[in-house]
């Protein structure tokens, strides 16, 4: 391992375990809007002792078709899916939502047991990325600095599929620099839902710009959350009303590839850095 | 009531910008969840009652026939009359016959959820009968002749302001002429006023919020304590219940109250808890002469045979709309019927038909924090989702949506074209975005931005293409 | 009416794959201790006597209590109490309490129910829930329910002894007094009325009594 990178705890050097082979979802949404984001959650991943490796076929994880009542175009979607990753040591996505639904496969077979188990043995493998790193990877720190006040939103499915609260916090707590300002009802849904934020965009316009009152309020020069759905959503508000918070994701910052524009937010100049 | 679910949508927006409404729900947004947290932290066990409570209403569930009968030869046994309807329409009209075979004019109500699921107050009304509701916040709501938007505080959107005007304006002809305006000399007047429905009732009708089979009891929890002058008062006693409702013992229903008080409320235990078995005893000298239970099915035998058997397990506590983001944003009244919130949006399409009321289970993020705090744990967003599916099989949605997931599917199935196609988006979106970094407007994505937000634009590459081109510099 | 019964009991069954329960699974389901045919689950209460925990749970919720050494002080302190609050010295009262020397404190009292023209009531409670700072009243001759909701003012006689820490041990010794089973209602109080349906305001006495009060005796 690189000197003075991040620091892994003892389960990650040894045994055959040692290098595991990890497959990045790396989700539609990081893919089309947010390539550095599959790029830190490489870095990240790397640094905690793993080979990455990015199947070509993968696509989307299928919750347009399994939130909007068409379970048998998710689990066509799905097939695809576990078919691209079923044969690696653990599948890993740097989203607690789409993390969440391909953990969620087993329940598209309930009528095929052959795919059913399939789904079941790759759903048994998947996480999302600062969970994996914390919790199987055993990563206590990052070697990244990041001089800023940030805030972080809890996105609702990592947190109550996955769990997922504490993992980054820890991991933030370990940048240079960094100070975390909390947010009031960081637990409180941001009004995106997948396409919930496109049938009711009244209501979801309602609850994202209560979510960005309480960022404003706590007076981060930072958002940071882990799903991209999300914080597309923030950003959105937040560069409406004309705010000065920039929005990154959390991998972002962790990686220290944080020095790209955030989102939503006018691009530099090509040559620059 | 007649369903108004079809017109969510439109009401939802009313909802967002009725000025009086948001104040009223913004007041009510915090208070509800900070309280049940508070409760919930200080009781330790509170996650073991809580699947203890699983598995009682499960058990229950399972041998529903079996208690119903031994609740029924229990009520019987105590001197009170079981009568069983099938339907709104046969709870209505057992009410009816009972109250006109009494002889009643008057008749005071207790709050009762199912009550106003079958429509009780229309029915007796229009039978000539003079109802009051009792619970103030019923009492409130009946004098606005508006449905209850919360099924605890059912005049949750009204402000102060509001109900002292209902109040100016209905208790006039009671001599109470002038204009009030803080929230004690409200409850007092409103107090004053019912005491007197009260004592002069003929019949009351409370609902139930457990029957006990052991003993034929049923228990009615309120704060106010009107729930027990309505059914101590009169000589006649009307329990209206869902078959639900039952549980084996008084054990049973004791587990269940520890999570009801601090689920709804966050008290530990609600003021009044009153367990109720039977009319009068010889040598009693208060309590009514006759006790009659409405045992009522109304869908309820439909949901035990299918996917949506664990909403029976509900205990009409609102934890769910308390925690619900969409709920605070509109209130109770947009989902258009009796029950709102999450809870409702399972309920209101199974009773009056996903053709009406299809946005109700739409209307929801997924964000799981109300089966989170649903004290007997129904999986409230899973319920919801297979609602959706209900409504795809049924092809009740939206067409440009359904032609929208077909095409996404197919595009999500053939990899390569996938490839190809984000990568010519990103780049052409990041393009059109030039140097801003984001859009204001586009077309075709209207709802976005009716949202009332920009949208970032892309980074100009996707990933796949910048990790192929790595992948192919490294070999 | 009994066709109403026979058809919802009727569509249960089909909802649930089966016919009527034969005679031994239902004998098997009423030997049954409750749902889970266990135990009931009780909450630990916190470090303490059995009034304190009772005392601080009824603080919790606004009621009051004051604590004697025999029945025969309740009385003096009914009068105490009603002195305190500048009222006259009336009450109604239960028959149950009705030997008492009420004259003999300066109280004028009304035996049994009320109609709602007295501003204190008095009557005694069966047992008292430690756990929550509960009271469990039980209706009948000695006990009349309208005695607990119409007065301003509920005071209540409980003895120390019929303390018990949870709901449960009340059910338990409800059920060993057999036969008779329960009465029309069992009053389970715990503090006085209250409402928050105008802007989620508490306050106190909406439609029940205003102050309740215990008179613990040992």
């Amino acid at each position: 391992m690189n000197p003075g990178a991040d620091s892994v705890g003892a389960g990650a050097g040894s045994g055959a375990d040692a290098r595991p082979r990890v497959a990045l979802f790396v989700t539609c949404l990081a893919n089309i809007y947010r390539p550095n984001v599959g790029l830190a959650a490489v870095a990240l991943l790397e640094r905690a002792g793993c080979t990455v490796e990015v199947p070509l076929t993968q696509t989307c994880c299928g919750q347009p078709s399994y939130n909007n009542g068409d379970l048998d175009g998710a689990a066509k979607t799905a097939r695809q899916t576990i078919e691209a990753f079923e044969d690696f040591d653990y599948v890993v996505a740097p989203s607690g939502s789409c993390g969440g639904m391909l953990r969620d496969f087993p329940r598209l077979f309930a009528s095929e047991p052959g795919w059913q188990q399939r789904a079941r043995a790759m759903a048994e493998k998947t996480y999302e990325l600062i969970s994996f790193l914390t919790d199987i990877r055993g990563m206590t720190s990052v070697d990244a600095a990041y001089p800023h006040r940030v805030t972080y939103h809890d996105s609702c499915h990592g947190l109550r599929a996955l769990g997922i609260k504490e993992q980054p916090r820890r991991l933030l707590g370990t940048v240079r620099g960094l100070e975390l300002a909390e947010l009031a009802d960081s637990e409180i849904c941001c009004g995106f839902g997948g396409t919930f934020c496109v049938k009711y965009p009244e209501i979801s316009g309602r609850m994202v710009s209560d979510k960005a009152a309480a960022i404003n309020a706590t007076e981060a020069e930072v958002l940071l959350g882990g799903d991209l759905g999300c914080l597309l959503n923030i950003a959105g508000r937040l560069g409406r009303e004309g705010g000065r918070v920039r929005v990154y994701h959390v991998a972002e910052v962790l990686a220290g590839m944080a020095d790209v524009p955030g989102l939503g937010d006018p691009r530099q100049p090509k040559g620059g850095s | 009531m007649e369903p108004l679910s079809h017109a969510f949508k439109e009401r939802s927006v009313w909802a967002l910008q009725d000025e009086t409404l948001q104040v009223a729900l913004n007041r009510a947004k915090d208070g509800f969840a900070v309280k049940r947290a508070k409760a919930v932290g200080a009781l330790p066990e509170f996650e073991s009652l809580r699947d203890r409570a699983v598995d009682i209403k499960n058990h229950t569930l399972e041998n529903l026939d079996h208690y119903l009968e031994r609740y029924a030869d229990a009520v019987e046994r105590s001197g009170g009359k079981v009568h069983w309807a099938s339907s709104a329409e046969d709870a209505r009209r057992i009410v009816v016959e009972i109250c006109q075979a009494s002889g009643a004019r008057m008749i005071t109500k207790g709050k009762s959820m199912v009550g106003e699921e079958v429509g009780v107050n229309g029915a007796l009304e229009e039978a000539g009968f003079e109802v009051v509701e009792t619970d103030l916040g019923e009492y409130i709501i009946q004098l606005a002749h508006e449905p209850p938007s919360h099924i605890i505080v059912p005049a949750v959107h009204k402000t102060r302001g509001q109900i002292a005007d209902l109040f100016h304006q209905n208790h006039q002809k009671y001599g109470l002429t002038r204009k009030l305006a803080e929230v004690p000399e409200m409850v007092n007047e409103a107090r004053q006023v019912l005491r007197d429905k009260y004592l002069a009732a003929d019949v009351g009708i409370t609902g139930a919020n457990f029957l006990i089979a052991e003993s034929g009891t049923s228990v009615i929890v309120t704060n106010e304590g009107n729930g027990d002058l309505t059914c101590s008062l009169p000589k006649v006693h009307i329990v209206t219940a869902g078959i639900e409702k039952v549980v084996p013992t008084a054990e049973d229903a004791s587990t269940l109250l520890r999570l009801l008080g601090r689920s709804a409320t966050g008290q530990d235990m609600t003021t009044y808890t009153t367990f109720t078995t039977g009319p009068k005893r010889s040598g009693d000298t208060d309590g009514p002469e006759e006790y009659h239970v409405v045992l009522i099915d109304n869908g309820r035998t439909t949901m035990l045979g299918d996917q949506f058997r664990e909403m029976l397990r509900c205990i009409r506590c609102g934890a769910c709309m308390n925690h619900c983001p969409v709920y605070g944003a509109i209130g109770g009244h947009a989902y258009g019927w009796v029950y709102p919130g999450p809870m409702g949006s399972v309920l209101t399409p199974l009773a009056v038909g996903l053709k009406e009321a299809g946005n109700l289970p739409n209307a929801c993020t997924l964000n799981g924090h109300c089966a989170e705090v649903c004290p007997v744990r129904i999986p409230l967003p899973d319920l919801l989702r297979t609602l959706r599916h209900r409504e795809y099989q049924l092809r009740l949605g939206l067409k440009p949506m359904r032609w929208g997931l077909a095409a996404w599917v197919w595009f999500t199935t053939h990899p390569r074209i996938y490839r190809m196609g984000t990568r010519v988006q990103a780049r052409m979106l990041a393009l059109l975005a030039g140097r801003k970094g984001r859009f204001r407007r586009m077309p075709l994505a209207g709802s976005w931005f009716r949202g009332g937000r920009d949208l970032p634009a892309p980074q100009g590459e996707t990933f796949m293409a910048v990790w192929q081109r790595r992948q192919r510099g490294k070999g | 009416m009994s066709g109403g019964r026979e058809q919802v009991l009727a569509a249960i069954r089909r909802s649930l794959g089966r016919g009527a329960l034969g005679a031994d699974a239902r004998a098997a389901l009423d030997a049954r201790r409750g749902a889970t045919d266990s135990e009931p689950l009780l909450p630990k209460l916190p470090k303490g006597t059995s009034a304190q925990v009772f005392r601080d749970g009824l603080e919790k919720v606004s009621g009051t209590m004051s604590e004697l050494t025999a029945l025969d002080e309740v009385p003096g302190a009914v009068a105490g109490y009603l002195a305190g609050h500048g009222l006259a010295l009336e009450a109604a009262v239960a028959p149950s309490l009705e030997t008492l020397d009420w004259a003999g404190a300066g109280i004028t009292p009304s035996v049994g129910p009320t109609r709602g023209g007295d501003f204190a009531g008095v009557s005694h409670a069966w047992r008292g829930v430690a756990e929550s700072g509960s009271l469990v009243l039980l209706s009948g001759p000695d006990n009349p329910t309208s005695l607990n909701f119409l007065p301003d003012h509920h005071l209540v006689v409980l003895r120390a002894q019929d303390l018990v820490p949870h709901l449960e041990q009340a059910w338990a010794a409800l059920r060993e007094q057999g036969e008779e089973g329960w009465p029309r209602t069992v009053n389970v109080i715990t503090g006085p009325s209250r409402t928050a349906d105008i802007e989620l305001t508490i306050q106190l006495g909406a439609h029940g009594p205003r102050s309740l009060h215990v008179l613990l005796v040992d």
